[in-house]
């Protein structure tokens, strides 16, 4: 684990790293790397689990059948969802303008990206 | 110790407590003072358990017109243009939201110090903290108030505060409670949870705000043939049997996890304190006609490894968001957009937030071609058999919540080694996807003690009727000052 | 390119899929709109918003990743694929990875410029399709002086991404592949096709290597906003590694832009990060296991294949290709003509004449009408001329009740009326005369009035000039028609007046 490394993870995450707060960071990225050996050592170890780790599933949120996913119309149509979610995204689109930190007509602004 | 009802100082009681804890960073004073002057009054009867009642909001969950800055300077400022479903189905019981409560930056800690709006304090002794990540909602619901507060669950961010504040803490099933407007932390570990002062409370909540929402799609309803909530002629649900993870099957299976000394020092894993409160808690659980069996838990060894990589990986995707272009905060001047989403994030998270961050991208870097998250996942599915095999013909299993009690500021941290059994007791509820109820069993030292049951899939009312009972039998005090206007 | 060297190019083509709303909010899925005005707290990324999959952008895509053969996955799973940029509300794309909706497909595609118009057919190559998977698009950017200006209302829109094997060797293959996509997506309803407008973007990997070497190192070449600029594109993009590699050099691996000012490809200036999208599966939206049911409705809504009914065609209704290719080019234009031949045969044309003469018909005064009425050949059904009513006109001329001349003059008025061409025939006289007597008196009316033409024609006659005798007799006969108001059975004046003709002449 090198700080090139850690400085090149930060970069991705847009959250740069110079070297002194890199090298500060490096023991906290040492125990990540505990918990990833203690992963491989999951693999074999059924008897933690009582079935070999790699037959089970990485889903967290069960299956779903394509029926029961969301109708096609839009939300400002008079859909009354008002039972399940009394909570309405309709109509929100100035709201969002509003927030906007820097715009101009209707558009969001930023500095050229080019 | 102190019961009045003075329905007119109710202004007072909110000002010179939020003096002293700071559990509210933004409340609407007028709304939640008008609750409490026609709060029980006769005519405000009917409407249900939740008519009129107001409570509180942690600042990661959506209200509309309020603010949602999850402790966080990153949305410093903002305001929620809709309301959480959560949120938006009390409302239509008849509940108000009044204010939003302090919390850990976005989720990330066990005290709510790391806010970047100030600490919150604990009811109990102001000189310790109130908890974390939900201590706002935990102080504010320990102090009297609001009869309850929302807060999410995490990894035990609803049940450790309500130890530390001696209420009642539910973290529902994974999948119970839409998370449509949580505010994300680690979207496959976290629910929204309540703080309550009293189990009934609790339930009361939780059944207004369950249930499948198309907004949400990892959301279900109850599945059939789970036992539904109990008649209110006194049936009790269950069989009347629990588990008992002790701390030292805990301790056990710790020492089976693989990485550095987990064969431990020696140390006891929990305070005396806590240790003799889990002993009096299965004491009275036996006189109340529950049979506990002690069990063994093995994949928990691998509970933290499996914790971290999972919530930091997810926290990593789920913060990406934050970078100033769309709502929220951008430095002034940035020459590139690079430039200015960098400056943003910079001046937006707190040093633990960005660590956290940094470790979540690691996590999913290519160049660890096994996959440590999908592995993570997969040791998580075995942590859920290990507890579907230990709930099996039981009510729930009973354990610790947290190794100490409300700890001070600058106080020395539990051992390294209780340390990491300090997530332990609570992330294991939300890796295993399954219901977890912390409710308080007494006070010791001048500071509340509990203990945490862990139910079923869906079997959150197992968990209730038990905490229920309990508090009937065995009722636990409220702090110094405490006046109770919710009945 | 030279004979000893072999492309390989893979293409990526993204379609947008025609639902009602966004792949995960209910905004409207719509282009032209305000900007900014199509969104909510999901499609912007706000604080709290989850995605909430749209079942029809699922069913589409399935749809559409069947017509083109590939399996679909029993359990279908989203990811997320990571990467900050403006465009991206959430900095990561639902997209999806490991568990895509369809893998293992495959198309025919006619080979470009192979076959003549009649006969052989063309070769077909089979194209394999690597996979089909759903993902969310990104909002738009428009760069402007200092700033640069977004508008999230395509973000979120619904995407099928198909990926095909490396199995396209030059740029005119790829650019069949791209119209036949285009034909099918169409055809499906999936999708509009419009590579101008974005609808359907294409990028590709290509390159090059001494045949028989296997793969070499590939370049991506993005911008390629047509299907002819993805030809040319291509071609320019193989010779130039090939040039490049016969020089000694190495094709560096790298993303290159199509410029179609300069009709060249060059390095992208933009500073890409090497990109790690750190993919994980989406914590937030459940696997889809697509169960029986669901199966069903797909295969239930796949509909024959163009270059199947093309061929069809061909063979069935003995149509050359360049026709068949035409009446295949939408979908409603070839349901129009089967149902137009089926009515016409229906009212007693020969299977042959009715196949050829619906064709031509089609070819020539619909295709003119749809023109002048502003209408693209999917439209068909929009123009105001049922098939129903297109056979009746065959029919009518196919039986002899009225001439092609006055075929033309019924189709107008059927058009433009919106009548049945039975009931214009009938009302305005239209009938094509046979009845001697009537025939007589045209032809008898024509010559009176023009006695000196006959005069000319009679002489002509006598004299043996064959070719002056066809010119005038042409010219009579057309008279007589005409004093006919058109309806009199052509072969039958010209049978009058010929016999008039020589009588004159051997009166002489």
């Amino acid at each position: 684990m090198t700080r090139e490394e850690l400085q090149a993870t930060a970069r991705l995450a847009r959250l740069p790293l110079g070297d002194d707060e890199a090298d500060a960071a490096l023991p906290a990225f040492e125990r990540m790397l505990e918990h990833f050996a203690a992963m491989a050592a999951a693999d074999g170890d059924e008897a933690a689990f009582g079935a070999p780790i790699r037959d089970l599933g990485t889903g967290t949120s069960g299956l779903r059948l394509p029926g029961a996913m969301r109708h096609d119309r839009p939300a400002n149509s008079n859909q009354n969802n008002a039972r399940l979610n009394p909570n309405t995204l309709n109509n929100l689109a100035s709201e969002l303008m509003n927030r906007a930190p820097e715009s101009e007509n209707g558009f969001f602004v930023l500095p050229n990206v080019l | 110790m102190t019961r009045t009802v003075c329905k007119d100082g109710f202004s007072a009681y909110l000002r010179a407590w939020e003096a002293r804890i700071g559990s509210f960073l933004e409340i609407d004073e007028e709304a939640v003072s008008k609750a409490a002057r026609s709060h029980g009054s006769a005519g405000a009867s009917g409407g249900g358990p939740l008519a009129g009642l107001p409570f509180g909001v942690k600042d990661n969950v959506a209200v509309a017109g309020m603010r949602l800055s999850c402790g966080s300077r990153m949305l410093d400022g903002f305001v929620s243009p809709y309301s959480a479903t959560a949120v938006a189905r009390l409302v239509a019981a008849g509940a108000a939201p009044v204010g939003k409560t302090n919390m850990d930056e976005f989720g990330m800690g066990s005290s709510t110090d790391t806010s970047a709006y100030g600490r919150t304090n604990n009811p109990w002794d102001v000189s310790r903290v109130a908890g974390g990540s939900s201590g706002g909602s935990a102080a504010a619901v320990a102090a009297g108030l609001v009869p309850f507060a929302l807060g999410s669950d995490t990894g035990g961010s609803v049940r450790q505060p309500a130890s530390f504040c001696g209420v009642v803490g539910l973290k529902p099933t994974n999948g119970a409670v839409s998370r449509f407007g949580l505010v994300a932390y680690a979207s496959s570990l976290e629910t929204i949870g309540v703080l309550a002062d009293s189990a009934a409370r609790a339930r009361a909540v939780f059944e207004a705000m369950r249930g499948a929402d198309p907004l949400d799609q990892t959301s279900r309803d109850r599945p059939d043939g789970v036992p539904g909530a109990r008649a209110g002629t006194g049936e009790r649900a269950g069989a009347r049997i629990i588990g008992v993870l002790s701390p030292e099957a805990a301790a056990r299976a710790l020492a089976g996890s693989p990485g550095d000394g987990a064969s431990g020092d020696g140390t006891p894993l929990l305070e005396p304190e806590v240790a003799a409160a889990f002993e009096e808690a299965k004491e009275r659980m036996r006189s109340l006609g529950y049979r506990l069996e002690e069990l063994e838990l093995p994949s928990l060894a691998y509970a933290s490894a499996a914790y971290y990589t999972i919530a930091l990986a997810e926290a990593s995707a789920n913060l990406a968001r934050f970078d100033g272009v769309r709502y929220g905060r951008r430095p002034a001047g940035a020459p590139n957009p690079e430039a200015l989403v960098e400056g943003a994030r910079a001046a937006g998270f707190g040093d633990e937030v960005r660590l956290r961050i940094l470790l979540g991208t690691f996590a999913l870097r290519a160049g660890f071609q096994d996959r440590y998250y999908l592995r993570a996942q997969r040791a998580r599915a075995g942590i859920r058999r290990d507890f579907e095999r230990a709930l099996a013909g039981r009510d729930a299993v009973l354990m610790p919540v947290y190794p100490t009690r409300a700890f001070g500021r600058g106080a020395e941290a539990p051992s390294p080694f209780a340390q990491k059994a300090a997530d332990l007791f609570t992330c294991c509820a939300n890796l295993a996807g399954l219901p977890a109820l912390a409710f308080p069993t007494g006070v010791s030292g001048g500071l509340p003690v509990g203990v945490q049951l862990v139910g079923a899939a869906f079997g959150e009312d197992a968990l209730l009727d038990a905490a229920e009972e309990y508090g009937e039998a065995y009722p636990t005090g409220r702090p110094d000052g405490y006046e109770e206007y919710w009945t | 390119m030279r004979e000893d060297y072999q492309a390989f190019i893979g293409l990526e083509v993204h379609i947008h899929l025609l639902t009602a709303t966004k792949a995960f909010c209910s905004c409207r899925s719509a282009f032209g709109d305000e900007p900014n005005s199509n969104v909510c707290p999901v499609c912007m990324g706000y604080p709290g918003a989850m995605p909430a999959l749209n079942a029809e952008a699922l069913r589409i895509g399935a749809v559409v990743a069947r017509a083109l053969h590939c399996e679909l996955s029993a359990e279908t799973r989203f990811e997320r694929k990571q990467y900050f940029y403006p465009d991206m509300p959430k900095n990561y794309q639902i997209s999806q990875f490991a568990s895509p909706l369809g893998v293992g497909g495959w198309v025919d595609v006619p080979a470009p410029g192979g076959g003549d118009a009649r006969g052989a057919p063309a070769a077909i190559r089979r194209i394999r399709i690597k996979e089909c998977h759903l993902e969310e698009d990104a909002g738009k950017m428009i760069h402007s002086g200092d700033v640069t200006l977004v508008d999230y209302n395509r973000a979120g829109a619904p995407l099928l991404e198909i990926v095909t094997e490396p199995d396209f060797e030059t740029g005119a293959e790829a650019e069949a592949y791209l119209q036949q996509l285009r034909r099918t997506v169409r055809y499906l309803g999936a999708c509009d096709g419009n590579m101008e407008e974005g609808s359907m973007r294409c990028d590709a990997n290509v390159s090059v290597n001494r045949r028989g070497a296997g793969l070499g190192r590939k370049v991506e070449i993005k911008n390629l906003n047509s299907s002819r600029f993805v030809r040319l594109g291509l071609d320019y993009e193989i010779a130039r590694q090939v040039e490049l590699v016969e020089g000694g050099g190495t094709v560096r691996q790298e993303t290159r832009l199509w410029n179609e000012n300069r009709d060249r490809t060059e390095v992208m200036r933009v500073k890409e990060d090497s990109h790690d999208y750190r993919f994980f599966p989406e914590p937030d939206l459940p696997a889809v296991g697509l169960d029986a049911a669901f199966l069903a409705e797909v295969e239930a809504a796949l509909v024959e294949p163009p270059f199947d009914r093309e061929r069809r065609l061909e063979a069935d209704y003995g149509l050359d290709r360049e026709r068949a290719s035409s009446i295949c080019e939408e979908r409603a234009f070839a349901d129009y003509y089967e149902a137009a031949v089926a009515e016409a045969r229906r009212l007693g044309v020969g299977d042959g004449p009715a196949a050829e003469r619906t064709a031509a018909w089609m070819a020539g005064d619909l295709r003119r009408a749809l023109r002048a009425a502003g209408l693209g050949a999917a439209e068909v059904g929009s123009l105001g001329m049922p098939a129903e009513r297109l056979a009746a006109v065959v029919a009518l001329v196919d039986s002899g009740r009225i001439s092609a001349t006055v075929a033309r003059k019924v189709f107008d008025a059927a058009l433009g009326e919106g009548a049945e061409p039975a009931d214009l025939v009938r009302e305005r006289g239209w009938e094509l005369v046979s009845d001697p007597a009537a025939i007589a008196a045209a032809a008898d009316a024509a010559l009176a009035a023009e006695g000196a033409a006959l005069a000319e024609a009679a002489a002509a006659l006598a004299a043996g000039d064959e070719g002056r005798v066809r010119r005038l007799s042409g010219y009579l006969v057309g008279k007589a028609i005409a004093a006919s108001g058109g309806t009199a059975d052509p072969s039958a004046v010209k049978a009058a007046v010929e016999a008039r003709l020589a009588a004159a002449s051997k009166a002489l």
